[in-house]
């Protein structure tokens, strides 16, 4: 077909006159002629003026606000599929609709039905040298896309909400859980203190951290200890600050600790009970503890009674 | 004639950029300003109130949901309206059985008259307007190409089916409907400018 037989198609295709065969041809022509698009916007307009002639009728209020009731319960964002899938969902979204008891859509579930008001223009915009019959099922496979992308990346979103709540759950229960480990140390403390069998050691710094100190509690009676230093340097990597109990000068292992980058260090331990008066030492020992001390001493001090 | 219709599509297509945005008092002055051309036209295709009804709702929520394909490039905001509406029509119709329309239409006689709308005066304004535009128009138009335009347009006849109903050859149709529209759009561009149409 030449330019100008597309031509005589434009004004039949404006009013809705062309059979799916003339709409397929004029479907590959559009896309590479401006001028042929132009003329079919003018004459597009022309027709739908067309629409002026019919008496308007005054739809009722009650179906005014029935519509405007209907689109609050769609989503904007979602793509339009089929109107009878929409009406059914706003349907149960929508309680005035049951009490107005509207007839139900029938709506052909048909591909036409699916592009809905598309017209030659909304389908090639989409893809160009196509033909109808192409460029349609090509617009409802974009439809179908840009459902499918719509659903994916709300899901995504979803999922990346879900994540975050996720990972916030997370630190709200890792910072639960330190509280939690804070509140029962500091109870130790106060269960330790309160116990009757308790002694209390005051350990000073030695040679490598002179200004170190700390304070432990012990209770004779089970071998709980408690130790609150200052002032200790931060452990070198894969080292740590442990605790020993000296009595009869034999050093018994008790539990390891690091610093914080402020040089505290605070553990609670369970040592061997039942020492009178025991000396106290903390040295820097490998990661994890050692059976008898090997690194320098940092802090020392003797229990009183 | 004041010249207030091109304004008129330019309103229009703010109003369904904010009908995309979800802007529902936009889309309530949408509804007010074209439900009763589109129910007009769903009566006339259809000649049933419950079934025009019923796809005037589909349409208006087509609308809502689908605002944002709408563009101005391709031509006017009422042209988009128009011809989703048509076009949703005529599935409608070719979609219900002929026996059933025919049954209903014996029932709904005497429609009760509809309560007034907020911005039902404005829009109703706005209408008359364009609607008297498009007379004057049509008016320069020979009656048998009138004619033709309005029943394959409005009517969603085929060309053959108007060629069989006014007993003229194919051909004739087909060039009256060609001359008719060129002629509408050259005389209602005269009247309104390059913006209508």
């Amino acid at each position: 077909m030449r330019h100008e037989d597309y031509k005589q198609l434009l004004a039949l295709e404006a009013v809705g006159a062309l059979d799916e065969e003339e709409r397929a041809r004029l479907g590959e022509h559009l896309p590479s002629c401006a001028e042929c698009r132009e003329e079919l916007r003018e004459m597009s307009d022309a027709a739908a003026s067309l629409l002026y002639t019919v008496e308007p009728v005054r739809p009722s209020a009650e179906l005014r606000a029935h519509v405007l009731a209907r689109v609050r319960a769609v989503d904007p964002s979602e793509v339009f599929v089929d109107p009878s899938e929409v009406a059914a969902s706003s349907k149960a979204a929508d309680p005035s609709e049951a009490r107005a008891g509207a007839p139900s859509p029938t709506v052909p579930r048909d591909l036409r039905s699916l592009l809905g008001g598309a017209s030659l223009w909304q389908i090639f915009a989409w893809r160009p040298a196509l033909g109808f019959g192409a460029a349609a099922a090509l617009a409802a496979v974009v439809l179908l896309g840009l459902t499918s992308l719509t659903l994916w990346s709300r899901n995504r979103s979803l999922s990346e909400e879900v994540a975050s709540l996720a990972g916030r759950l997370r630190e709200a229960q890792s910072e639960t859980a330190g509280q939690r480990e804070q509140l029962a140390s500091a109870r130790n403390v106060e269960e330790l203190l309160a116990s009757p069998g308790v002694r209390v050691a005051e350990l000073s710094g030695k040679t490598p951290a002179p200004q170190a100190h700390a304070m432990l509690a012990y209770d004779r009676a089970t071998g709980r200890a408690v130790v609150m230093a200052t002032g200790l340097p931060p452990c070198p990597e894969g080292h740590a600050y442990q605790l020993w109990l000296i009595a009869d000068n034999k050093p018994l292992p008790g539990g390891t600790f690091k610093s914080d980058a402020q040089g505290r260090g605070h553990m609670s331990d369970s040592l061997p009970p039942n020492h009178t008066a025991p000396t106290f030492a903390v040295t820097l020992e490998r990661e994890g503890g050692v059976p008898a001390p090997q690194g320098d001493v940092f802090l020392v001090g003797t229990a009183k009674g | 004639m004041s010249l207030a219709t091109p304004q008129t599509d330019a309103e229009d297509a703010e109003l369904l950029r904010a009908v995309a945005r979800g802007d529902e008092a936009a889309f309530a002055r949408v509804y007010d300003r074209y439900a009763p051309i589109l129910l007009g036209l769903m009566l006339r295709i259809l000649r049933s109130r419950p079934e025009a009804e019923d796809v005037l709702q589909e349409v208006f929520l087509q609308v809502w949901q689908q605002a944002r394909s709408f563009d101005p490039a391709r031509g006017r905001a009422f042209t988009w309206l128009a011809t989703l509406a048509r076009s949703r029509a005529i599935d409608r119709l070719r979609a219900v059985d002929s026996r059933e329309r025919a049954a209903q239409r014996s029932a709904e006689d005497g429609q009760p008259p509809a309560a007034e709308s907020p911005s039902w005066a404005e829009e109703e304004a706005i209408r008359a307007e364009r609607a008297e535009a498009v007379r004057a128009a049509l008016a320069e138009l020979p009656e048998e190409q009138r004619q033709v335009l309005v029943l394959a347009y409005i009517d969603g006849m085929s060309q053959s089916e108007i060629a069989a109903a006014k007993n003229q050859p194919l051909g004739t149709v087909k060039t009256r409907t060609r001359t008719g529209l060129k002629r509408l759009s050259e005389a209602l561009r005269s009247r309104l400018g390059q913006q209508f149409a």
